[in-house]
């Protein structure tokens, strides 16, 4: 999970970063587009950032497979926390009030989900440690209504 | 009233797309070991998935949707809609995947989108 989140946030800010080497994409004119995708594929940053994203795409698919999706959209939005700070730091963004607002509510949410599902799955954890403990109890008791 | 539309498709397509992923991938089962051999059944699987490419060609539908809809209108007004999508997913989730989604993940989803929307409110500005 963190994996996935630290992928995304890396992919994104690389993507930007070399976005901006490549410079402004002015969509009228073809010849121009054609260069700038030139530009576009031969930036490092951009290719980093395209294997950062295929690792984060191929990571959330296996993710998905045992996961709940109800359970790994909430988590995997902590890579909007991520990025907003990684664009902040090494960015160099400016960022405005609202936007880390924003994010704290993200960051909320997030937390919120996972530390419910942690309480949840220690009680679980709980519940099966008891149940074993009990377990040769309860086949003691058993062979003594036997004997 | 276009742009209201096509926001309303790109949230459900978006969603679909994304459940239909979810569910592929559970149909493929779960990835548990890093074997090659194991991994290229697993892989085998995944490409020969209707589900998985119908949610594949449905995310690409939503990403071309998204950027004619940048064309239209500001990302400041695209994102915060498209933040929906948020409980949309986990509506079908609930309704569609079966999964039990608890009120904490609920309260979580909510709280996640009204944070996407403040995010990108300002996004013309930084």
């Amino acid at each position: 999970m963190s994996l996935i989140v630290i992928f995304k946030s890396l992919g994104d800010v690389c993507l930007s970063h070399g976005m901006r080497e490549v410079g402004k994409v002015n969509p009228l004119h073809p010849l121009a587009m054609l260069a700038v995708g030139l530009r576009t594929i031969s930036d490092p940053w951009v290719g980093l950032a395209v294997i950062f994203l295929l690792m984060y795409s191929l990571l959330s698919l296996s993710a998905l497979s045992w996961l709940d999706l109800s359970y790994m959209l909430p988590i995997t939005a902590i890579n909007y926390v991520l990025t907003s700070l990684l664009a902040w730091r090494l960015l160099h963004e400016e960022i405005v009030a609202t936007r880390w607002a924003g994010t704290l509510t993200i960051a909320l949410g997030v937390l919120f989900v996972s530390m419910s599902e942690h309480r949840k799955s220690r009680q679980k954890t709980l519940k099966l440690s008891t149940q074993c403990t009990s377990f040769p109890s309860y086949q003691n008791e058993s062979r003594r209504h036997n004997g | 009233m276009r742009i209201w539309i096509a926001i309303i498709v790109l949230v459900l397509i978006d969603s679909i797309g994304t459940l239909l992923i979810a569910q592929g991938m559970k149909q493929v089962g779960e990835i548990s070991s890093l074997q090659p051999r194991r991994l290229l059944r697993v892989v085998r699987r995944i490409v020969t998935n209707h589900l998985l490419w119908t949610g594949f060609i449905f995310q690409a539908s939503t990403f071309f949707l998204f950027l004619t809809l940048l064309s239209w209108a500001n990302l400041s007004l695209v994102i915060p809609m498209a933040a929906s999508g948020y409980v949309v997913n986990v509506l079908g989730a609930q309704f569609l995947l079966k999964e039990k989604v608890t009120k904490e993940r609920w309260i979580g989803t909510l709280l996640i989108c009204i944070g996407v929307a403040l995010v990108s409110l300002n996004s013309s500005v930084g």
